[in-house]
């Protein structure tokens, strides 16, 4: 049983290195509840990234949810400096007003490395319906920034609206700890219906949720993420590494489709 | 031999399962992943409908040629009927574990509606299966599966083991469960459902040895590989990953090796 299972580990660990993973959910700072992880610096994150074999990808700050989303998204800016890294910076309406402030200040992210952006509907108290949000998202739409939201955050028809609203916004959705297979009635014809629409992998948990996405919508639609160090990055790793799709279709989910959204990025 | 030791099979009406969700979906999952037998513990018994769990069970253990087991499932709120059932059920082959689960049946783990299936479990020398869990804010119905509540029969029936699904399943819940781990030689946790958290594995193994730990997946709800991953590369010996992964199911659900 032994070797077995050495034997077993072996190849995860090669298949892993293999694929280069991008991961699209690495955070920083300190999370409100840390439960059994240490380490929540740039340093213990590339640590980490060595680790686990991932190459690179997106960090954002915990602090955005709670304290300055300014403050935060100049912490992980810097952060990531130098690093090989790239920003995700967080936005609120407020910022875009008037809206040229808030250009200016996602056009100074962007050139600072920021290839995402993530919204926190229900956690700062807004719409993202365009009486509320519309400056903040025609800029992300100017930019081609990756909008990162977690489902927890706006309801399924919220995502529905902004996808349509703003067909250039590349939106993924992820979130935990809420099962985010408990809403596959409605994610599921949203991916037939926006094609801007990703999810991300983290919490695609659901039995056979990876090829089913892939078969139904192809890989295109799946982005790699870990929510570092929240969670254990095996939990999508292996859903990469062991699906039962072509060697295409895992380079796609494991760092390509990433890699092309973020190579999209354009100044405003 | 590797082991699922938490699986389930059959429809929830508030989910959307895959294509796959079936019993060959299963034993084709289980083949790629190299899982050598799993035990199922069917949706129809969780939701009222025990009849249908058994038959289904036992058709999908002769279908599969024995490589799905199953765990009788006990539902305190039909306690005569249902315990007719499973002492009849002990009779047919492929039944390892008695199952319960609080919180989809709304009664308190320590009610005495419960003690009767400790008693058979105690007869038989069967493990008895529980959904466990932390208290939640968006699902209520977890706090009749927090497990502070199952040291009432744990310290009862010392000879009956108890396999506590999902360890807990969230942060205080494990710190729950391992605590009553570590105080009754007959708690075992299995590593089932969405219970991902950095470091958790190796947590676990320090509180409470990975001798009172299994694998288990969650499916037909969670893909397997969320959970292998994490055991194949978790920061513990090979020796403990051969205790999670099948050693520690052979010896409490006696399945040969």
């Amino acid at each position: 049983m032994q070797d077995r299972i050495t034997e077993l580990a072996d190849a995860y660990r090669q298949a892993r290195a293999e694929l280069e993973f991008l991961d699209s959910n690495m955070w920083i700072g300190r999370p409100r509840n840390p439960e059994f992880a240490t380490g929540f610096d740039i340093h213990a994150l590339r640590d980490r990234l060595q680790r686990y074999g991932i190459a690179g990808g997106l960090v954002s700050h915990f602090a955005v949810l709670t304290y300055d989303v300014e403050w935060a998204n100049e912490q992980v800016l810097a952060e990531t400096a130098g690093t090989g890294l790239s920003a995700v910076v967080t936005l609120t309406p407020e910022m875009f007003e008037p809206p040229e402030a808030g250009r200016a200040y996602l056009s100074g992210a962007i050139a600072r490395g920021a290839r995402a952006a993530r919204v926190f509907p229900a956690t700062h108290n807004f719409t993202l319906r365009a009486w509320c949000s519309g400056a903040l998202l025609q800029a992300l739409a100017d930019s081609r920034l990756p909008l990162i939201i977690w489902h927890t955050e706006a309801s399924w028809d919220e995502i529905r609206n902004l996808c349509e609203s703003y067909p250039e916004v590349p939106v993924i959705v992820e979130g935990t700890p809420k099962k985010i297979l408990y809403y596959g009635r409605q994610y599921y014809p949203l991916l037939g219906r926006c094609p801007n629409l990703r999810l991300e992998l983290h919490n695609l948990v659901s039995y056979l949720g990876v090829e089913d996405v892939v078969r139904r919508f192809g890989a295109r639609r799946l982005v790699f993420g870990t929510y570092m160090p929240v969670y254990d990055p095996n939990t999508a790793l292996m859903q990469v590494t062991h699906a039962r799709l072509s060697s295409e279709d895992k380079r796609l989910i494991a760092r390509d489709n990433l890699a092309e959204l973020m190579a999209g990025v354009k100044p405003l | 031999m590797i082991v699922d030791s938490h699986t389930h099979l059959g429809k929830v009406a508030g989910l959307m399962l895959p294509a796959g969700a079936t019993v060959a979906g299963m034993l084709a999952l289980m083949d790629h992943l190299g899982i050598d037998l799993a035990v199922q513990m069917h949706h129809a018994g969780l939701f009222e409908c025990f009849e249908e769990a058994y038959a289904a069970s036992l058709a999908a253990y002769e279908s599969s040629s024995g490589r799905l087991l199953y765990a009788l499932i006990y539902n305190p709120r039909y306690g005569d009927e249902s315990l007719a059932l499973i002492r009849r059920s002990f009779d047919a082959p492929g039944a390892v574990a008695i199952k319960i689960h609080p919180g989809q049946h709304l009664l308190f783990p320590e009610d005495p509606s419960y003690e009767p299936i400790w008693q058979l479990a105690a007869e038989k020398g069967v493990p008895i299966i529980t959904h466990s869990w932390a208290l939640s804010d968006y699902n209520p119905t977890q706090r009749f599966a927090t497990p502070e509540h199952f040291e009432h029969y744990l310290s009862r029936y010392p000879g009956v083991n108890l396999v506590m699904g999902h360890a807990g399943g969230r942060y205080e819940g494990h710190l729950a469960a391992a605590e009553l781990a570590r105080r009754y030689p007959n708690a075992y946790l299995d590593l089932s459902g969405d219970v991902y958290g950095f470091g958790l594995i190796e947590w676990l193994v320090g509180q409470v040895g990975a001798e009172r730990l299994l694998f288990g997946s969650d499916a037909v709800w969670m893909d397997p590989r969320t959970t292998i991953g994490r055991i194949l590369d978790a920061e513990i010996g090979t020796a403990a990953k051969a205790l999670i992964l099948g050693d520690n199911a052979c010896r409490l659900f006696r399945l040969g090796a």
